[in-house]
């Protein structure tokens, strides 16, 4: 029994740092980043990660050297022990100072992405409404203002020009929802009630998933769009498109 | 010995997790069932001719395909074939245009089979989820090309077009609709899929389509004509917006159109069904010509769909202030806009005509507030004091006694004692086709289900909605046979409409606001969402308006909005 337990909790320590180590080869990792702030995000994910498997590996092997050196059948009595009072205070002191390290050191990335002082300046972009299980996007038109007449109106696709400061306000029309796009490292919940900017600088050309991140009913999983990243002239040719589609009197088609 | 086996259990749940199961339920062939109505009317007998003849024309759910009926085979037709021209075994649906966009979205669909074909890698050629035919051809491919009945050359150039000019048939259609359809729509698209639930204990709403009545609601035909291919192809693109029904533009273009396919051929197989019926119950003889006509008549009906369709000659013209007083006075004309008498006053889907007295409700009211009628009834109107628990009613008998618009004394009192007894006792007065209780839609919300293009609205005021009590204005004409209203007309009440869901518009702003609509100071002039204190207040208004939108239960006032607007004018 004692050598089955030691190999079992052996192989989940193989197991698990195996994973880590093949999964980059297997496309199995963070997707590919096209975010400005992007690198913030990777770097402080990987300084947990490493963090966090550091004492996955120290915890575990330790667990399975107790398991092989102490899971005899015992011959003498146990031993009472009050415990180690320094030990303790190691084990308290540690994380805490650990976990005061990351908190410190992300504030600065929290507040680039979050703050109000970092927001880009200027009226939103789009509105974006998350509902169940659509996502649709609104651009304020030619008069740059929301809520009139000539507001466009995309669903599924947002669109957006590339290398400039995207500021968008998300809503939504019944439950909670979140807007997740992995290329982005970007995950904001969408909360009823409240309109929340959100801000992102994509920095390639391309058509990335858009999930919604949030159990939100039983359509959750259908709850898919996308987002392409275009360059600013053709950004303008989409806004143009949805314009001229505002504008159609069914006889094109 | 037993215990180290139990110990070994984690090992084995892990080890089987890690394989994976290969289970298969004995899978038994599947059938379409009949609706409810066919079983309750005939004899088991009887049902058995209506299935036999159902499955010999539209086969069964695994394999589904239209039989061809004679003068079909003569023609060269095949409703099997949409993408093949109508005298080349086809039913040439798509011009080559159209099939050109088809395969530029395959190629963009399949980019990862295409890119693996080219590069010889044929082992990395993914199989597809939903298309068991097209993985079927797939492997024949393979087949053929390792028994060297094609060169590489061949091979290649086949297997690049068996991608690139995919088009699903019926039955792949049929597999994509049973993963992503069936759970709401239902086996035969009855609406009654497990997640859609029952009339009785609805899981959504509205309740998905029942596609065998062959009445849908969103079209851009008039004459209550069935949808063109187009229509159902817009409802997969766009959805139908705060409904359940999602779009599916992660799909590729070809998959969606041959769900429409796969939606047309369950909907003429419940109107051959249906009519079958009535045929039987009529005491007709089942005979082979008496499907074939009937199954025609269908097909007939679904083809005409294209000459009803609803288009504009001609500019929109701009929404001019004038225009939008135009609209605004039709919109409220009761001979001929007549939109308020529903849609209310203010747009908010509380119009008189649309709401009922709930007699249960009126009754317990009539016991709750018995003395505050009993003081109306007397004309002491200054004598009522207080309602418990509904401060908004006190305020509304006092407008209604202070009202100096209302000259007939016996009128405002009337009016004072059925506000009283109607408070928060209206329910929908229409019910659809389904048996849906309608309540107005909260033209405040600048939510439409069809699509909010100015053309779109104006189909549904031009055509109506099938299968509920919106009616189709475009066409009714006066006592002296001319049309009520020009096309002018019809586009004044579109802009108007439009505007009714703007955050700031002049009309709207000097008509009742919407509680949302009180201006803000907030150095913007009132205009759009520019900052968090305006965009908050717009979205507050959307989430009010919802309790009468989509996600109410049955009827009700979704809010007290609702209610104020509507007891004020029940009184008529």
């Amino acid at each position: 029994m004692r050598i089955i337990c030691t190999i079992l909790f052996l192989a989940l320590l193989v197991f698990g740092v195996y994973t880590f180590v093949e999964a980059p080869n297997h496309g199995w990792w963070l997707p590919e980043n096209v975010s400005s702030f992007g690198p913030d995000i990777d770097r402080l994910f990987n300084l947990i990660m490493y963090m966090v498997g550091f004492f996955f590996v120290l915890t575990e092997a330790i667990l399975v050297y107790c398991v092989f050196v102490y899971g005899k059948k015992r011959t003498t009595k146990a031993t009472y022990t009050h415990g180690n009072h320094r030990l303790e205070m190691l084990w308290t002191a540690v994380p805490a100072l650990l976990l005061l390290f990351i908190a410190f050191s992300q504030m600065g990335t929290w507040a680039e992405i979050k703050f109000k002082g970092n927001r880009p300046e200027g009226p939103p972009m789009a509105e974006v409404y998350a509902s169940q299980f659509d996502w649709r996007f609104r651009y304020p038109g030619r008069d740059g203002t929301f809520g009139t007449m000539d507001d466009l109106e995309n669903a599924f696709e947002f669109v957006v020009p590339v290398d400039e400061k995207v500021l968008f306000h998300l809503k939504t029309r019944d439950v909670i929802h979140a807007f997740f796009v992995p290329e982005f490292r970007l995950k904001q919940d969408a909360t009823p009630g409240m309109t929340i900017p959100v801000w992102f600088e994509a920095n390639k050309e391309g058509t990335y998933d858009l999930i919604c991140a949030e159990l939100c009913g039983w359509g959750h999983y259908k709850m898919a769009g996308r987002v392409r990243v275009v360059s600013r002239p053709e950004y303008e040719a989409f806004l143009a498109g949805l314009e001229e589609d505002m504008s159609s009197t069914g006889m094109e088609g | 010995m037993d215990t180290s086996i139990r110990r070994l259990t984690p090992l084995c749940l892990a080890v089987s997790s890690l394989v994976g199961c290969d289970f298969q339920p004995a899978s038994s062939p599947m059938r379409f069932a009949l609706s409810e109505t066919t079983v309750e009317e005939l004899d088991p007998a009887q049902q058995d001719q209506v299935r036999g003849a159902l499955e010999m024309l539209f086969g069964t759910p695994q394999n589904p395909g239209y039989m061809l009926l004679p003068d079909w085979a003569d023609d060269s037709f095949d409703p099997n074939w949409p993408t093949y021209p109508e005298d080349d075994y086809g039913s040439g649906e798509f011009s080559d245009d159209e099939l050109e966009d088809l395969w530029e979205d395959n190629r963009r669909r399949f980019a990862d089979q295409l890119a693996a074909i080219e590069e010889g890698r044929y082992d990395d050629v993914a199989y597809q989820i939903s298309a068991p035919v097209l993985n079927a051809n797939w492997d024949g491919l393979r087949a053929d090309h390792a028994a060297g009945d094609l060169s590489d050359e061949e091979f290649a150039e086949e297997a690049t077009l068996l991608f690139e000019e995919y088009y699903p048939t019926l039955a792949d259609s049929a597999e994509l609709y049973r993963q992503q359809c069936l759970h709401c729509h239902g086996v035969e698209g009855g609406g009654d899929g497990p997640t859609a639930g029952t009339r009785e204990k609805p899981y959504l709403n509205p309740l998905p389509r029942d596609y065998r009545k062959g009445v849908f609601k969103y079209t851009a035909v008039k004459d209550k004509a069935m949808p063109r291919r187009e229509d159902l192809y817009t409802i997969l693109d766009q959805g139908i917006y705060t409904t359940a029904m999602p779009n599916f533009r992660r799909y590729s273009k070809a998959e969606r159109h041959g769900l429409v396919d796969y939606v047309r051929l369950l909907s003429v197989r419940g109107m051959v069904e249906e009519r079958l019926t009535l045929a039987i119950l009529d005491e007709e003889l089942m005979t082979t010509g008496l499907v074939e006509e009937t199954f025609s008549d269908v097909w007939e009906k679904w083809g005409e769909a294209d000459s009803k369709y609803i288009s504009f000659e001609g500019e929109i013209p701009d929404p001019t202030p004038e225009l939008l007083a135009r609209g605004k006075e039709l919109y409220n004309d009761a001979t001929t806009g007549n939109c308020m008498s529903c849609h209310g006053p203010n747009g908010l889907g509380d119009g008189v005509g649309a709401w009922k007295v709930d007699e249960e409700k009126a009754e317990k009211n009539r016991k709750r507030f018995h003395h505050q009628i009993e003081l109306a009834e007397a004309g002491d109107y200054a004598g009522i004091h207080e309602f418990p628990s509904a401060p908004d009613l006190l305020r509304e008998v006092h407008e209604l006694a202070d009202d100096e618009s209302i000259e007939d004394e016996a009128e405002r009192k009337q009016r004072i004692v059925q506000a009283i007894e109607g408070y928060k006792a209206m329910i929908p007065a229409y019910e659809d086709d389904w048996g849906n209780p309608i309540i107005p839609r909260n033209l405040r919300r600048g939510i439409f289900r069809f699509g909010r293009r100015p053309i779109d609205i104006y189909r549904r005021v031009y055509a109506g909605i099938n299968g509920g009590p919106m009616p189709a204005i475009g066409e009714s004409r006066g006592a002296d046979g001319e049309l009520l209203l020009s096309s002018d007309d019809l586009w004044a009440i579109v802009h108007y409409v439009r505007s009714l869901s703007e955050t700031s518009h002049p009309l709207v702003a000097g008509g009742a606001p919407a509680p949302w609509n009180e201006p803000k100071d907030d150095g913007h002039g009132g205009h759009g969402g520019h900052d968090e204190g305006h965009g908050d207040g717009h979205d507050d208004g959307h989430d009010d308006g919802h309790g009468d939108g989509s996600h109410d239960d049955h009827g009700g006032h979704g809010d007290d909005t609702g209610h104020d607007g509507h007891a004020t004018g029940a009184g008529h």
